[in-house]
């Protein structure tokens, strides 16, 4: 469903992602683990459409982003790390928003309910998201991302700022969906939610995947160490 | 998709303080212009129309007298005051209000109406009209300057992007919301201005005059919220969008129209009043009275009776010969007063025409022409009361001048009329001009209104969908 094939893109003389190969099919969670300036986000624009590859090829569901974006786009429900909303709307207008954009019009039943799935109080929904802490912009962002009912799942740092039972929840809602064939791509620092809710992780150097661990009978201290031997290795040689 | 882009939109200028606070300040300004704007025009329609009247009474009531001493007893022309003058005055406080029709001279217009504003008022009348095309197009500024930065900086263009929304459609919901915005504004507006006047019967302006009105201000502030919709999405930050939105408020609302005022003014310079009165006695006095041109200007309207009586000589008639001579010289100064109040008003024209070409540069300037224009409160209107005021002293002062040639006989200076010749001599009536007259004057500014508006809506939609194809990293 997330085909990339050698996909390369440099800005200027910097190399932000290298003959990356990647595919998330459907059912599957790939998280992607790396240091700041790795290529994870990167990765995730060229399937947004947002970045173009200067070589290679990245596909969405057989559909080229940097050609068609708009098109891909609607396949795609995406959560950056900061979620950008409006600061006079509600949370519940916000989301009625964007879910409106997708080509919805879920009743304000719905929308209420996808807020309190996503971990918002019921008393604050209804209140102007300027006054929201970080966490429950996020968690608003997931709601949009959850009303979307897309196929594919780009997620940045979602669970950054979300509370322990939330971001709890969040992981086991990943599972439901993954278990519903959609395909999630997921960049994160965050190895144990990986080890949680991928069913491969992909680590990430220097904008190069270096290594994808089937999460599958390792455990996260396991797949600590091999990241951390990756981000030590430069450093020893 | 639209419908929920243009209806977000609005919830927002809804929640906006500014919004709100800027709407409820133009409410007080317009309202509180608008009243004392009907309240001036009541008042001084009300006394133009008294001295009109007491003019009238004085000229009839002067009892017996000789026809041209009745000419320099002289009578006034009252130019009337145009009900739109409530909304916006243009320059006619600072236009004179009335001339004095007398016998031998053109008198330029006077009696000013802002001559009667108190001294200490240190800024020009405020008018609905000044509200609307300064206060409004800064409100403009101020409310959508961050229009396509805001979201950009905002991330939530971004967020807008990746649901899949297509340019197309984000551009056709900011646009939308301008649209509904500045026409909400502007009924409201109109409302609020005109109402006052339709209730107290003081609006007298036709419908299709009012629409004209109407339009060129929706014409013109869409035209500006599109050009700064434009710059806010040519601007990488809001900050850089406030100072260019600012910027070009500035330029076209405050400093072309100010500057073109003066530009105008040093490229076609008035000339001196007092130089203006001596060429009068110089060319038009002088020479007949104590020069050479008196003869020639005597046998030319001589010639002019004899054709049209059928006769040979003018001792055949019977004609007084005094007032012959009085209307010869009216005949011979009306050339001089032709050329020489010509070249003032082409002066004036001239001036007329800097600010006409600058209007393309500014929809601000532009829509402070037309708006004046369609109100007959510009420099065009007051020229054309002048020179109707002055048409109507000839057509007085020969039918004077010529009942004394025709009745006085051998008693030249101790003729008399009494009040039948009084009552025939008519009261100055300003011929009303039409709309479409006016639309024909200002076609340069209407030109400069659309083509503004539609390089706002070319702008508008190139530059924001090119802000939404360009949400790259």
């Amino acid at each position: 469903m997330l085909h990339a094939d050698r996909a390369t893109k440099r800005y200027g003389t910097v190399t932000a992602l290298d003959a990356l190969n990647l595919r998330v099919e459907p059912g599957e969670t790939v998280c992607l683990l790396g240091a700041n300036g790795a290529g994870k986000t990167t990765t995730l624009n060229l399937f947004l459409g947002f970045a173009e590859p200067d070589e290679g090829a990245v596909r969405v569901d057989g559909i080229d982003p940097a050609r068609e974006p708009e098109k891909a786009r609607r396949l795609i429900a995406y959560i950056p790390e900061n979620v950008a909303l409006y600061p006079a709307l509600t949370g519940l207008e916000n989301l009625a928003y964007f879910d409106r954009l997708s080509g919805h019009s879920q009743p304000p039943a719905r929308l209420r309910e996808l807020l309190v799935e996503a971990g918002l109080a019921e008393d604050q929904i209804s209140r102007p998201v300027g006054g929201y802490s970080k966490g429950m912009r996020q968690k608003v962002g997931l709601a949009i991302a959850f009303a979307k009912e897309a196929r594919i799942l780009l997620l940045d740092e979602p669970m950054s700022g979300l509370d322990p039972k939330a971001a709890s929840d969040f992981t086991a809602r990943l599972k439901t969906f993954s278990a519903a064939g959609c395909a999630v791509l997921m960049a994160t620092h965050d190895i144990f939610r990986a080890k949680e809710c991928a069913s491969r992780i992909g680590i990430m150097k220097s904008g190069t995947l270096v290594e994808t661990i089937a999460s599958a009978g390792v455990d996260a201290n396991r797949i600590e160490q091999i990241y951390l031997d990756h981000m030590h290795a430069d450093a020893v040689s | 998709m639209t419908g929920t882009l243009i209806r977000k939109e609005f919830r927002e200028f809804l929640r906006d303080r500014r919004f709100l606070v800027l709407f409820a300040l133009m409410l007080v300004l317009l309202s509180a212009a608008s009243l004392d704007g009907w309240n001036r025009a009541r008042s001084d329609a009300a006394a133009r129309a008294h001295a009109a009247a007491s003019d009238r009474e004085i000229w009839v009531e002067q009892g017996e007298n000789n026809p041209h001493g009745a000419a320099h007893f002289a009578r006034y022309a009252f130019r009337p005051t145009p009900s739109l003058a409530a909304f916006d005055p243009g320059v006619f406080d600072f236009a004179g209000a009335a001339v004095w029709l007398e016998a031998h001279t053109q008198n330029p217009a006077a009696l000013r109406r802002a001559e009667d504003a108190a001294i200490a008022t240190p800024f020009p009348t405020l008018s609905a009209a000044w509200v609307i095309q300064v206060i409004g197009t800064l409100a403009l500024t101020v409310l959508l300057f961050q229009a396509v930065a805001g979201e950009r900086e905002r991330g939530t263009l971004r967020a807008l992007a990746a649901t899949g929304l297509s340019a197309g459609h984000f551009v056709a919901g900011k646009t939308g919301a301008v649209l509904l915005v500045v026409g909400g504004l502007c009924i409201l507006i109109f409302l609020a201005v005109l109402l006052p006047g339709a209730m107290s019967g003081d609006l007298d302006a036709g419908a299709m005059r009012i629409a004209t009105l109407a339009a060129s201000y929706l014409c013109a502030l869409t035209g500006f919220a599109l050009i700064v919709v434009a710059i806010s999405a040519r601007s990488r930050s809001q900050s850089a969008a406030f100072v260019l939105a600012i910027g070009f408020w500035v330029s076209v609302s405050v400093i072309l129209p100010v500057i073109g005022g003066q530009l105008a003014a040093s490229l076609h310079p008035d000339i001196d009043e007092q130089e203006l009165k001596n060429a009068i006695q110089l060319e038009a006095q002088s020479p007949f009275w104590s020069g050479d041109a008196r003869e020639p200007a005597v046998a030319a309207y001589e010639a002019e009776v004899l054709e049209e009586f059928g006769a040979a000589r003018f001792e055949d008639l019977g004609f007084d010969r005094e007032a012959l001579v009085l209307q010869a010289h009216e005949e011979f100064a009306n050339e001089v007063y032709d050329r020489l109040y010509g070249e003032l008003y082409a002066r004036h024209e001239a001036q007329d025409r800097v600010l006409r070409y600058l209007a393309i540069a500014s929809p601000v300037l532009a829509l402070q022409r037309l708006s004046s224009g369609l109100a007959e409160t510009d420099l065009t209107a007051q020229l054309r009361f002048t020179r109707q005021a002055e048409a109507h002293r000839r057509r007085i002062i020969e039918q004077l001048n010529r009942d004394m040639m025709m009745n006085a006989g051998e008693s030249g200076y101790a003729y008399t009329a009494d009040r039948t010749l009084w009552e025939q001599i008519p009261d100055f009536q300003a011929e009303p001009v039409s709309t479409l007259e006016i639309l024909e004057r200002y076609r340069i500014e209407i030109l400069a209104l659309l083509a503004w508006l539609l390089a706002g809506f070319i702008l508008a939609i190139h530059l924001s969908g090119r802000a939404m194809k360009q949400e790259r990293l």
